[in-house]
């Protein structure tokens, strides 16, 4: 995202958001979930089984002789948004009496108004341009991550599962497709491809799991993984176009409110829509959605992208490099 | 970083100092006080109380009232000597056309790197480098403009008036470097502006050896392709790097002021005075004669019946009037080089002295950051303006690469870990590098096996990465030969930071076979040193398997790195990770450096209430790309994508110009500069109301070959 310009001054200099202590239903959380290299507050993995109300003690510090110029009329407010449900809790902060350059607060929030993640920051602001309370600066955000992020922090990927589609534990959608073989799950917040172990494919762990392949079997499981993540590709690539939401009254589009979506889209477009900024890209891919023959085209340069992404045609070269290997052997 | 404004008193005091050729330690014994004070004084930062004020005045030879107010007698009748001395023995004399009729329009040498500040800082470093004595070798680079009064004293100090003409015959050549003579003359006409780059060293050997034999001072004020390198590991070994100092000067001129560690056979040691110019073949009307090209500045001697230009010795007021003075701070040995007419020959834009000083700092942390952060070599960047100094910044490598030289704090600290597990966590493992025999007469040695260090620091995901997923390789000097991009080393890799430390790099106190092996790496550079490849040097010098000993180096480094910042398989739950790594969406690859960018934007409202905005287009510099670009200002909204609005006006202001509403940004150049102002008709709400942000739109690139 390009640098924000503001019709009147605004503070250049690091406004720094920390969180000082962190109680979850009034007590010490348990493993930690701070994660203050990354400005992560981890809640998902608790060891309780769940929790109701999450408290925060804040401090904001910014740049003392900076802020010295914009005088003391200034204001510093605590703010933490959800996008899925839309929850929006703000509380002012306190001006250190000392210390002009530093404000505490404290933040209680209840569990059942977030799902998802949520973002945590501090906005400072004052009179400027003649007009009180305009925005001066920001915190860089923290990352309150409620519910398990939609992909992995650790390997970038979405989640995969074994399920046996006919068991009785296994979720009720899976049950009208126990002949497929996967089935991915884009309705929810995070996405999940299912993997069936039902007696049917009871040998398709053979093909698909990580054991060392043989030459004899690694083109067999190139074939078939490459073709799973190409149809989940297409599949999330459709589901995030589907969510752009659409600009009003001559505006640009904004990306999906769904996380993952929204990173699909930031992987796949700047390669569908090369030379165009991000928001171009966007707009392009929107437009191209709405209109029949760009669907075609959008469709097609998608495919094309994601081929490229997952590899495909190298591990068709390699397959058919063993083939025509096993081949020449035999011959 | 550290701003100084000096005031008239720091700059009269340094003066007299400089004039009278006394140091720091001479007035704080002189005057019973301690260094400290008199730094502080010359800096600004202090005032000395009215008593030291006289007694300081009384040792330097002036009023008081000079020093504080510049009323009064100054340090005029020394150096008034002085300057009468050098203006009857000083001049320049130029090389005479040889008799066969040939003609050099220029020394090839100058052209030999790419034009840019970035090679200028590399190799102007690298050589100070070599020359190094102390154990920090100190580098100031000072970025001077002149007008004026200051302007006509520099003028008069050069003998300006002598090698104008010589410039002005050169610039009648209807070929290239006549050309850009003819425009730096005419430039210095209108303006009547000149910036020098002034470069001093201290911590090194200085310009030693005499006037006509080998050495150092030879090597760069008289010979070409001499490296004069006395180490097997020295940086530099072509002899070319030097070009740079007059690549950079739109005279091709430039001036040396040196303090030898050690006397020359004749017993002359302190402040060498001489200057080179670099001009192409020309005919100087007046004298009658036809010039080869080059002509030096100096004291005018007779050698074989011919008048030449020698090392003019131990007159402080030509340094000073130089601005090459190297006597108000006890800094030693070392070397001050000053570039006439200083400029960045890859714009064509006049960057400011801010803007220069900038780009110097930047080119010394990406090259040096290693050198800098082991203590070998400490840089300051100034700016002046005439005699007075506006800002100075001590290049700091742990801000402008912190994760680089994080990691390398670790490694020298012990601070390691076995794996990557964490952000910020640094390993450390070996490459073996099968350093081949070596054939060459000088320092034969067989073949053996060197363990170069590898150590990778992870990056946090949201750190602000200059370099992110690049390998980073250096050998003695601590000169960064190369950054190499691992982008694909693997799928998903956590972000990393890698730096290869080879050769006498590898300790502190490096061992026999650390030093061959850095002088195997050295082979293996071109004139450029800015990779290890198979080069000529490598064929004739060392046995079969040069090639594949880099090779296998590059290899190793390689797959160590893929093994370290490949997500472990424990991370992956349940499914098969050979699926998951299909199906990775997060951790792309930035793309913003493949396409032009916003850079430097600045924008105010008018008085009509429209956007008057000012920025600069960052390019990926590609000879045979022509880009044109549309520029949009886009209202920012609480929600949304935003709103973006049409211009009323928009006009390129440097490499760049206006093509129905977008810019045609020329091809070859790495920056466009643009103006635009917003048609208030446009905007969706009063430009008073919201933000605005600056972006690149419609780009499209044009390919001619």
């Amino acid at each position: 995202m390009s640098e924000r310009i503001y019709p009147y001054k605004t503070i250049t200099g690091d406004l720094r958001l920390d969180v000082k202590d962190l109680k979850v239903d009034g007590t010490d959380p348990s493993p930690d979930p701070l994660n203050r290299d990354n400005l992560q507050i981890n809640l998902f993995d608790q060891e309780r089984a769940s929790w109701a109300t999450l408290g925060l003690k804040l401090e904001l510090q910014g740049p003392a002789e900076e802020l010295r110029k914009f005088g003391d009329d200034i204001t510093a407010l605590a703010v933490v948004h959800c996008d899925l449900t839309h929850e929006r809790r703000a509380v002012p902060m306190k001006r250190a009496g000392v210390d002009a350059a530093r404000w505490t607060a404290v933040l209680e929030i209840e569990r059942d108004d977030y799902r998802g993640s949520a973002k945590l920051e501090a906005v400072v602001s004052g009179p400027a341009g003649g007009l009180d309370n305009r925005f001066l600066g920001i915190s860089a955000p923290w990352v309150l991550n409620c519910d398990e992020p939609p992909v992995s922090p650790r390997t970038g990927a979405i989640d995969v599962k074994w399920v046996d589609f006919k068991a009785q534990g296994a979720p009720e959608f899976l049950k009208h497709y126990v002949n497929e073989p996967f089935y991915s799950n884009l309705a929810d917040e995070k996405p999940v491809v299912y993997l069936n172990k039902c007696k049917e494919f009871e040998r398709l762990p053979i093909i698909l799991d990580d054991r060392p392949r043989q030459r004899g079997d690694l083109p067999l499981h190139n074939a078939e993984r490459t073709g799973i993540a190409r149809s989940v590709w297409m599949a999330m690539l459709n589901a995030a176009i589907a969510g752009i939401q659409e600009g009003e009254d001559g505006a640009d589009p904004d990306w999906p409110e769904s996380d993952w979506q929204s990173k699909v889209l930031k992987v796949l477009l700047p390669k569908i829509y090369r030379n165009q900024s991000d928001a171009e890209a966007l707009k392009s891919a929107f437009d191209a959605w709405e209109s029949r023959q760009g669907a075609g085209l959008l469709e097609s340069r998608g495919q094309a992208e994601i081929n490229r992404r997952i590899g495909a045609a190298k591990l068709l070269r390699r397959t058919l490099d063993l083939l025509s290997a096993s081949q020449e052997g035999a011959s | 970083m550290a701003r100084i404004v000096e005031d008239g008193l720091a700059r009269r005091l340094r003066e007299a100092m400089e004039l009278r050729g006394m140091s720091q330690a001479d007035i704080s014994k002189r005057a019973d006080t301690s260094t400290g004070a008199v730094s502080q004084w010359l800096s600004g930062a202090k005032r000395p109380s009215r008593e030291k004020l006289r007694i300081v005045a009384e040792i330097l030879h002036v009023d008081p009232e000079w020093l504080e107010y510049g009323s009064g007698n100054g340090p005029q009748p020394d150096a008034q000597k002085e300057k009468e001395q050098y203006k009857r023995q000083t001049g320049w004399r130029n090389r005479l056309a040889p008799l066969d009729g040939g003609r050099d329009y220029g020394n090839p040498i100058i052209e030999s790197f790419p034009p840019d500040l970035s090679t200028m800082v590399r190799e102007g470093i690298q050589n100070v480098l070599d020359q190094t004595i102390d154990t920090t070798a100190r580098v100031v680079f000072r970025i001077i403009r002149l007008r004026g009064g200051d302007l006509n004293e520099f003028l008069e100090a050069i003998s300006w008036a002598e090698l104008r003409t010589h410039m002005m015959a050169a610039s009648e050549v209807p070929q290239r470097h006549g050309r850009l003579l003819r425009a730096a003359l005419d430039e210095l006409e209108r303006t009547g502006e000149l910036l020098l780059l002034v470069v001093e060293d201290s911590g090194t050997t200085g310009l030693i050896g005499d006037e006509y034999r080998e050495g150092n001072f030879m090597a760069l004020a008289r010979n070409n392709l001499d490296s004069s390198k006395n180490t097997a590991t020295a940086g530099g070994v072509f002899g070319l790097g030097k070009g740079t100092w007059w690549r950079t000067s739109k005279f091709f001129t430039v001036l040396f002021n040196s303090d030898l560690s050690e006397p020359t056979s004749d017993g002359n040691q302190d402040s060498r005075i001489i200057g080179r110019c670099e001009l192409p073949w020309h005919e100087h009307q007046d004298a009658g004669m036809s010039c080869a090209g080059p002509g030096w500045f100096g004291r005018i001697s007779s050698k074989n019946g011919i008048e030449v230009a020698e090392s003019y010795w131990g007159n402080q007021t030509l340094a000073w009037d130089l601005h090459v003075g190297r006597r108000a701070v006890e800094i030693g040995s070392g070397t001050s080089i000053c570039v006439v007419g200083f400029y960045d020959p890859s714009s064509d834009e006049a960057k400011d002295t801010r803007d220069l000083a900038e780009d110097v700092e930047v080119a010394v942390a990406d090259n040096f950051w290693p050198a800098i952060a082991d203590n070998k070599l400490a840089v300051r960047v100034e700016t002046w303006e005439g005699r007075t100094v506006k800002t100075q910044v001590q290049v700091d490598v742990s801000s402008r690469q912190p994760q680089f030289v994080d990691a390398l704090a670790k490694l020298r600290a012990q601070d390691l870990h076995d794996q990557l597990s964490k952000p910020s966590f640094v390993v450390r493992r070996e490459v073996t590098v099968s350093v081949p025999s070596r054939i060459a007469s000088d320092n034969p040695h067989r073949q053996f096996e060197h363990k170069a260090i590898l150590i990778l620091r992870r990056a946090a995901e949201d750190d602000d990465n200059r370099w992110p997923n690049y390998l980073a390789m250096f050998r003695g000097p601590r000169m960064v030969v190369e950054y190499h991009n691992l982008r694909n080393v693997f799928a998903g890799a956590v972000p990393f930071h890698a730096i290869l430390l080879c050769g006498e790099a590898v300790s502190e106190k490096p061992d026999p076979q650390a030093t061959r092996a850095d002088r195997f790496l050295r082979t293996a550079e071109p004139p450029s040193h800015n990779k290890w490849m198979m080069t000529p040097d490598l064929k004739t010098d060392y046995a079969r398997g040069s090639k594949k000993a880099i090779d296998d180096m590059f290899n190793g480094a390689r797959r160590i790195i893929g093994e370290l910042v490949r997500p472990p398989a424990k991370n992956l739950e349940d499914g098969p990770d050979s699926l998951k790594e299909l199906l990775k969406i997060g951790d792309d690859t930035p793309t913003s450096s493949e396409r032009p960018r916003i850079y430097r934007p600045s924008a105010s409202l008018d008085v009509d209430g429209r956007w008057v905005v000012d920025a600069r287009i960052r390019v990926p510099p590609d000879p045979a790309v022509k880009w044109k670009v549309g520029p949009v200002v886009v209202f920012d909204m609480e929600t949304g994508g935003g709103y973006p609005v049409s211009w009323s006006e928009l006009e390129g202001l440097s490499n760049c110009h206006p093509e129905d509403d977008r810019l045609v940004i020329a091809a070859g150049v790495n920056e466009a500069r643009f103006r635009g102002v917003t048609d208030a008709a446009s905007h969706p709400i009063a430009a008073t109301e919201a933000a605005i942000r600056i972006e690149l739109r419609q780009v499209q690139e044009t390919k001619s070959r």
